[in-house]
């Protein structure tokens, strides 16, 4: 091994160094104005701006059920942003794990509504059930762009709408429970739904199941052969095809995986927080994926942290929204801003490679 | 039922009504041209409308003039659509999630103005806002069955046609046109002979936020006069969808929005015969992807035919 | 007392990761003389120029043009000053016209229209002027690579420069071409313009250039005469120490035919790229194609890539027939591909070195443990790697992107013969490569061929060529119209005959010779 040619090895892991921390700060620092944005809209609307800011930010911590509250906002987040991370390594923008999302619990619950053991079995089939619903959303966005190179963005979106119209079409004519006084499923049994861990709070056990996934995502991009195949296609998808990678399937497999981890989610959530399938549009969750998966950096071990700051923040919104009548859509505002503000401190430090390379381009001579 | 059905489209007010329904897309549209020929999508229309269309509204009852409610919503479209184009050419920040996070600022943004102007968070019926007058053409409004499709219109409709045109020139005869053309083949062409690449991909952005900020104004002063919770409902992302099929000019994509917001009417029409809704409601996107997929088919296709 | 048309004074440039791209460089360069400056890779002259040119600023130091201090901050200002540069990459809008290139960022209006005509007109008096014979309505995308360095140069020209830049001008062009081009640049210089000529091929550097300066790790070494100076001198001042001009080779020992490709057609746009190509390879040998680029060496080596799809024929390796195969299967059954463009196909410049080198290798059970990546294994295999290709880089972990040119091709040469591959095909294996690692690639291929290997060496530099091949073929529009089974005592000019189809040898007898084998 040749000593002198490594020996800038420690000035290198010190220059890795400071550039993270550098990006730390920044991401901070994007916070830290979203945050101040916040509190100006306060001072706006409330009578009382310095309380409105304590709720907001002490909020969350105010008692156990609003702590609660924040685990419990952050375990779907956690899926739909696992869900953001690899299709975000392939570089594919699809929106499909917000369809995911709603269409795997819809066709959970139909199928354990109706299966003879209402039980732990039913809760693990319908859990698998709603991630391979949920996976069937993304075979047609992931293949039309494998296929056709159609752009997954706008297909995935336009299609979210189509499978939105059709759940609903389902949960209107063949699921709803006449008896209910709002839109609603027939409810789930006691024994299927997912049991609560932390007492005095509604989180519950599809937080392991969270955690779980998001070891076994780490793993798969960072150790395994195909997460590799997925690095390489959304780093350079010429280079990746030029060295044997299939392409196709990578680009392909990225939604449907997308997709399975979103209905996985949907249907996780509808077994902890709900007794009843009740919704009658998407909850966006594929937006925050999104947000979740830039703020861990596209790493999805970063993505519990991720999404934990995004269900403190929703919290902390709705702590201030009730208690000091500021309206609950800030939340969208903060998310929007903060999104904004955090892809662009996080690019400047991906920038600084992209830069990198093109400087590496012009000296090719 | 067909029966019923052809019945509904085959009718003048159903031609009339795709004209009506299609003027908000076509702004769109435009607005998606002028950023896609620059080299980067405006992902972020669908927000501005949104915006657009709520300024509109509370300008033109503050003012009572439906023309500074237009111009506000102009204003603000431009702005919104400087900060996006600061933070993606600025900041280097992903158009796509540039885009998407105005979109969500938008979304919280219109529904927090709306309720600290009106104290409603659904609509905005309580202002007299002001709208945007029909024109009736003399002469032609007397032709039988096309004069009922064509006259009659929203001004802004039939100024959508004549920006369609105007933009057609702007893009192929005009040096800046030609420049952003440019810009959005080989940036660093451009570069290279001086021309401001970030300066030129601004002025298109900007020129986007105009035409997303008419599209929005249209939306609460031509087609209905009420704003509600987001009710663009998609559009700026069929606009984007329009400007893919159109391949980037400016006649197809209006003639595609055309088609989408033909879509549209008849999804209206059908659920006046008891088709069931929910199909009825996907049919304009259901078309979308069917345009798209066909255009990205055709595409591969052509490319292919080169290496063959 | 001399007459400085340019005079850059203690320029020195640090990147923000620490790497010093010039320190105090001073640069002067005589009106109206042709300059030559050298320098291996990472050794400074890009970014002098870049600096000059106002695409990159200095830290520090001055510009002096044409006596007066000036502040150079972009294209603009170089150009307005009378400064111009051709790239070595071309800066054309391939889906706009000759004439709209020549005239883009100062594009002649009428009446806030823009007048076409009019640009037709002063391109056509611009092709005159300067004996450039090209058609200013036609789409850059449909010329030939030469004509689009004349659209570049007369972008420069349209401009009224008075110091022209070359980046590597002759990296694309025949003998013939680049003949012409010394004729242009020798008109330029009778009209009192000053080049500047970028170059790695030292016989043209002598052949045109009246002074050279040579570059070094980021400083000056010197400018000479280059009436003083030998090929050795040269070298010997960029290097430091004496890099062999030809390669150490040993006569070639052929063993039995591994590829055979049989009446290959290959289409584009209708027309046929390959024109029912059909050679033999040998283990053991390095059969070289000589041809301008865009006469189907391209096309061949991605055919037999797999990067593109043929209509008709076969591709036979060791006897199985991978015609319609995939990528994979073609890698994993003895083939391997060298990519010419390093930056955009060959690597990936985001990741690490060591993912680099050890991508593509996935299947191999050493390297791997079932469907996961044995990460120790990889990280030795890649060290291994760096250090046998001597590849200077701060650590293994580090983006491929940040390395030199050189260096980076290294990284692409260690990934693709370490599978020790029956077949390899090398496409421009040191297109913008410094001498250093040029020499040292050149050596390991020879030791690829020697361990077995059946080398395919596609090369736009015929000196390269001419040095490493055993025998040599000429390609022209789409077919074979040369082959050579020795080169002993053939000369570049000859060979230069046949890439342009002034000469021919007859195809059966090629056929003949070249399949007998």
């Amino acid at each position: 091994m040749n000593k002198e040619r490594l020996k800038g090895s420690d000035a290198y892991q010190e220059y890795k160094k400071q550039e993270l921390i550098f990006g730390m700060m920044k991401t901070f620092l994007a916070v830290a104005i979203s945050l101040g944005i916040v509190f100006i809209i306060i001072a706006i609307f409330s009578d009382n701006p310095i309380a409105a800011a304590a709720s907001f930010i002490g909020g969350p911590f105010s008692s156990l059920r609003r702590f609660g509250n924040m685990i419990e906002a952050s375990i779907p987040l956690i899926f739909t942003g696992l869900a953001a991370c690899i299709m975000f390594q392939a570089q594919q923008f699809s929106l499909i794990g917000d369809g995911a999302f709603y269409l795997g619990p819809l066709a959970a619950i139909a199928f354990s509504l109706s299966f003879p053991d209402q039980g732990l079995l039913n809760t693990i089939i319908s859990i698998l059930l709603g991630g391979i619903v949920g996976a069937a959303c993304g075979v047609f966005p992931g293949f039309l762009k494998a296929k056709w190179n159609t752009n997954e963005f706008v297909v995935s979106m336009m299609f979210n709408y189509v499978i939105t119209f059709f759940g609903l079409y389902i949960l209107l004519n063949k699921l709803r429970d006449p008896g209910s006084g709002f839109v609603a499923s027939f409810a789930l049994s006691k024994t299927v739904r997912l049991a609560r861990i932390i007492p005095g709070t509604k989180v519950h056990s599809g937080l392991f199941i969270a955690l779980a996934m998001v070891v076994l995502c780490t793993v798969f991009i960072y150790r395994t052969r195909f997460g590799f195949a997925i690095r390489m296609t959304g780093s350079n998808i010429k280079f990746a095809r030029y060295i044997g990678v299939n392409t196709f399937l990578v680009v392909f497999m990225v939604q449907v995986i997308g997709g399975l981890l979103a209905g996985i989610g949907g249907t996780v959530e509808l077994l902890g927080m709900y007794d009843r399938y009740q919704w009658t549009a998407t909850l966006g969750l594929g937006f925050d994926g999104m947000t979740v998966a830039i703020l861990a950096a596209n790493n999805p071990a970063l993505v519990p942290f991720g999404a934990l700051f995004l269900a403190y923040v929703r919290v902390g919104t709705e702590v201030m929204a009730r208690v000091n009548n500021v309206p609950t859509e800030t939340v969208y505002l903060i998310q929007g801003f903060a999104m904004l503000l955090i892809t662009a401190s996080g690019f400047l430090v991906r920038w600084r490679h992209k830069m990198t390379v093109k400087s590496a381009a012009r000296r090719a001579v | 039922m067909l029966g019923n059905l052809v019945s509904v489209i085959f009718t003048t007010s159903f031609a009339y009504s795709i004209f009506r329904i299609s003027t908000s897309l076509i702004y769109a549209g435009m607005a998606a041209v002028l950023a896609e020929n620059c080299g980067v999508s405006n992902i972020g229309i669908e927000g501005i409308m949104l915006i657009s269309a709520l300024v509109a509204v509370i300008v033109s009852a503050l003012t009572g003039s439906a023309f500074w409610g237009l111009a506000a919503a102009v204003g603000a479209g431009v702005a919104v659509a400087f900060i996006l184009a600061y933070f993606i050419f600025h900041l280097k920040t992903h158009f796509v999630l540039s885009g998407l996070s105005i979109n969500m600022f938008a979304k919280g943004a219109t529904i927090l103005m709306l309720f600290f102007v009106t104290g409603s968070k659904g609509t905005s019926t309580t202002l007299a806002s002001k709208t945007i007058p029909d024109v009736s053409i003399p002469f032609i409004k007397e032709i039988p069955i096309v004069g009922k499709i064509v006259s009659d219109q929203n001004i802004l409709t039939y100024i959508a046609f004549l920006i369609t045109g105007l933009l057609s020139y702007y893009l192929y005869e005009t040096k800046s046109g030609l420049r952003i053309r440019a810009v959005g083949a080989n940036p660093e062409a451009a570069a290279s002979v001086g021309v401001s690449v970030a300066g030129v991909r601004y002025k298109a952005f900007l020129l986007s936020g105009v035409l997303s900020g008419i599209a929005g104004a249209y939306l609460t002063m031509g087609y209905m006069n009420t704003f509600t919770a987001n009710m663009t409902a998609g559009r700026g992302f069929i606009a984007l969808a329009a400007c893919s099929m159109g391949h980037n000019s400016p006649w197809a994509t209006c003639f595609a929005a055309l088609l989408f917001g033909t879509a549209d009417a008849l999804s209206s029409s059908l659920q006046t015969i008891n088709f069931p809704t929910q199909f009825v409601q996907m049919i304009p996107y259901v078309i979308t992807i069917i345009g798209i997929m066909l255009y990205s088919i055709k595409a591969q296709a052509d490319q292919h035919a080169v290496e063959r | 007392m001399e007459d400085f048309i340019l005079s850059m004074k203690k320029i020195t440039k640090i990147y923000g990761n620490g790497i010093i791209a010039n320190k105090d460089v001073d640069f002067s360069v005589r009106r109206g003389e042709i300059h030559a400056l050298m320098g291996e890779n990472g050794a400074g002259k890009s970014t002098l120029m870049k600096i000059l040119f106002g695409e990159d600023i200095s830290d520090s130091g001055d510009i002096e043009f044409k006596g007066k201090k000036v502040l150079i901050t972009s294209p603009t200002d170089a150009l307005r000053l009378g400064i111009g540069m051709v790239h070595q990459h071309f800066m054309l809008v391939p889906m706009l016209t000759v004439a709209e290139n020549i005239f883009l960022g100062m594009e002649l209006t009428h009446r806030g229209k823009l007048d076409r005509k009019l640009a037709v007109e002063k391109t056509e008096e611009l092709g005159h002027t300067y004996h450039f014979n090209i058609n200013p309505n036609e789409k850059i995308s449909d010329l030939a690579v030469g004509t689009r360095q004349e659209v570049e140069i007369l972008k420069a020209l349209a401009r009224g420069v008075d110091l022209l830049i070359l980046d590597e001008p002759t990296a694309v062009l025949t003998p013939q071409e680049t003949e012409e081009l010394f004729k242009e640049l020798k008109l330029f210089r009778k009209e009192g313009k000053t080049i500047i000529f970028i170059s790695h091929k030292l016989k043209e550097v002598k052949s045109i250039c009246d002074r050279i300066t040579i570059m070094k790790k980021g400083m000056s070494v010197g400018t000479y005469e280059l009436a003083d100076m030998g090929e050795a001198d040269i070298s010997r001042l960029m290097i430091g120490h004496d890099v062999p001009l030809t390669a150490d080779k040993e006569k070639a020992n052929p063993g039995k035919c591994v590829l055979k490709i049989r009446d290959v057609i290959c289409r584009e746009e209708g027309k046929s790229v390959l024109n029912k190509v059909s050679l033999n390879l040998r283990s053991g040998e390095i059969l070289g194609i000589a041809g301008v680029e865009g006469n189907g060496q391209q096309e061949l080596a991605e055919s037999l890539a797999r990067l593109r799809q043929t209509v008709h024929g076969s591709i036979t390796v060791n006897g199985n027939d991978i015609t319609k195969k995939n990528i994979r299967y073609v890698r994993e059954h003895g083939l391997s591909y060298l990519s010419d463009d390093r930056i955009s196909e060959g690597t990936a410049p985001l990741e690490s070195i060591e993912d680099n080198i050890v991508a593509g290798k996935m299947r191999e059970e050493s390297l791997t443990a079932g469907p996961f990546l044995n990460k120790k294994a990889i990280e030795s295999f890649a060290k291994c790697q760096i250090d046998n290709y001597q590849i200077v880089c701060d650590s293994p972990r580090s983006p491929v992107g940040m390395l030199s040119g050189g260096n980076m091709q290294k990284v692409a040469v260690a990934r693709e013969f370490s599978g020790k591959p029956s077949v390899m095909i090398v496409n421009q294996p040191t297109r913008g490569v410094d001498v250093g690692a040029m020499s040292f690639i050149h050596n390991k291929l020879i030791k690829l061929r020697d361990t077995g290997s059946a080398i395919l060496l596609i090369s736009a530099d015929l000196s390269e060529l001419m040095n490493l091949s055993d025998s040599l073929l000429v390609m022209f529009d789409g077919s074979f119209t040369a082959y050579f089974e020795t080169l002993e005592n053939i000369s570049e000019e000859e060979i230069g005959y046949y890439m342009l189809g002034i000469k021919r040898q007859d195809k059966k007898d090629i056929e003949r010779r070249l399949l007998r084998e």
